[in-house]
């Protein structure tokens, strides 16, 4: 949807805002619904965030890269609404049972095709702990580099890679995609006999 | 195969896969991954990494970027920035809202005003509230005349006594917001009609306002040519 009147109508201090922000918008908006894993709570994170950074809007025509900026802000705002969210007596839940939708039924395994693994994964990523479901977001859904997530993690390199090596760890485990465990698409080799020089280890 | 060859492969596959779904390693790497656990492990995290590149984003309901950013400066600035220059500097107290859709679709040369739709609104007597208006438009029209013409006991914010109000504007292709702050000034029912043209098209809708309270009847009133 289009504004008739952003451009001959809004303010210049709004204009200057929107134009800033707009083409950001998609990427902040996925990684809200990411972190959220619904679309509610994404559209009340995005827009908690721009009710906030509009004040700050002279501040933003001064940053070079600002999507990463954003990025922080959203990410920051987040963790801020789960610690107050964790804080009420009555959310003294789990962590992500907010996030928690019923486990795979069936076999979950990583040959699911189409919309069916999309939603193994979302599933999956909703389970990880929030740092590490954004990092997994930002690296591999957004492309960013680890060395760029420094910057909006606030987390040296090496922390990065360990807390990205555990979360792989996890999603593999809630995928059961361990390689040749049962279900995976690997198995469809299993019945062929591995050549004798095969049974290396690790060489 | 060894364990170097592996990893090639992998890496190989990985860049296939990104063009081709259907693909995996061939059935030696396969061999070596299923006897060797380091290489099961890299195979994993390349595997798992695949997917999570081929996610697709999600995205955003229709117009969600648009009342974001619309909500924001209201929040900051009580709307007082909101309305520039162009549309009076106005300085409208943004409350309740009422939503009147308006189609202008069609084939281009043609009237549209036969898909015209009215609605009502009520209104707080003597309090500026924003009328929004989506008007849906098959193509972009450069220098549409928007035409608002107001009822006696109707006043749009930052035109005083002035009963219509017309100017030029751009639309762009699919659902166009026009945000009328307006002000009831009595306990009489009113209205507003809202006109578009460009070109030889032309489209009308009157809004029926009525102060908050009363029971309003939806569509009744008749389109204005």
């Amino acid at each position: 949807m289009t504004i008739v009147n952003r451009l001959s109508f809004l303010s210049p201090s709004a204009r200057r805002f929107d134009t800033l922000v707009r083409p950001h918008l998609p990427s902040l908006y996925a990684f809200a619904f990411r972190l959220h894993g619904n679309p509610d709570d994404a559209e009340d994170l995005v827009q908690e965030v721009l009710a906030k950074l509009y004040a700050r809007a002279s501040e933003l025509a001064g940053i070079r890269d600002l999507r990463p900026w954003l990025q922080r802000v959203l990410y920051n705002q987040f963790v801020d609404g789960a610690r107050r969210q964790r804080s009420r007596p009555e959310a003294a839940a789990p962590e992500h049972a907010d996030y928690e939708i019923e486990d795979p039924t069936g076999d979950p395994g990583w040959h699911a095709e189409g919309a069916e693994l999309s939603e193994q994964i979302d599933r999956a990523l909703a389970r990880l702990d929030h740092d590490q479901r954004a990092l997994v977001v930002l690296h591999f859904m957004e492309g960013h580099t680890l060395e760029e997530l420094t910057r909006v993690f606030d987390a040296p390199l090496g922390t990065l890679k360990s807390r990205l090596h555990r979360a792989r760890a996890k999603l593999k485990h809630l995928l059961e995609m361990e390689p040749f465990a049962p279900g995976t698409r690997v198995v469809d080799i299993r019945e062929q006999q591995p050549p004798a020089d095969a049974m290396g280890n690790g060489q | 195969m060894n364990c170097k060859d592996t990893r090639y492969h992998i890496q190989l596959w990985l860049q296939a896969a990104g063009t081709d779904a259907g693909s995996e390693p061939d059935g030696e790497s396969l061999r070596h991954i299923k006897c060797c656990s380091a290489c099961r492990l890299e195979y994993g995290d390349a595997v798992l990494d695949q997917l999570l590149r081929q996610q697709s984003a999600p995205v955003a309901r229709d117009g969600f970027f648009d009342r974001a950013i619309i909500a924001a400066v209201q929040r900051n600035t009580g709307a007082s920035q909101l309305w520039g220059r162009g549309f009076g500097a106005l300085a409208a107290s943004v409350a309740a809202v009422a939503l009147v859709v308006g189609l202008w679709g069609g084939v281009p040369g043609t009237s549209s005003r036969d898909v015209a739709r009215d609605a009502g609104v009520a209104q707080i007597l003597h309090e500026a509230q924003t009328v929004r208006v989506l008007i849906d438009s098959v193509a972009a029209r450069d220098r549409a005349t928007i035409t608002i013409e107001l009822a006696e006991n109707l006043e749009l914010e930052g035109f005083p006594n002035q009963r219509v109000i017309e100017w030029q504007t751009d639309l762009l292709a699919g659902r166009n917001l026009l945000a009328l702050p307006v002000r009831l000034k009595d306990q009489g029912e009113s209205y507003l009609d809202v006109s578009l043209h460009h070109g030889d098209e032309q489209k009308a809708i009157r809004v029926s306002v009525r102060p908050a309270g009363t029971s309003m009847q939806l569509g009744a009133l008749p389109i204005r040519a």
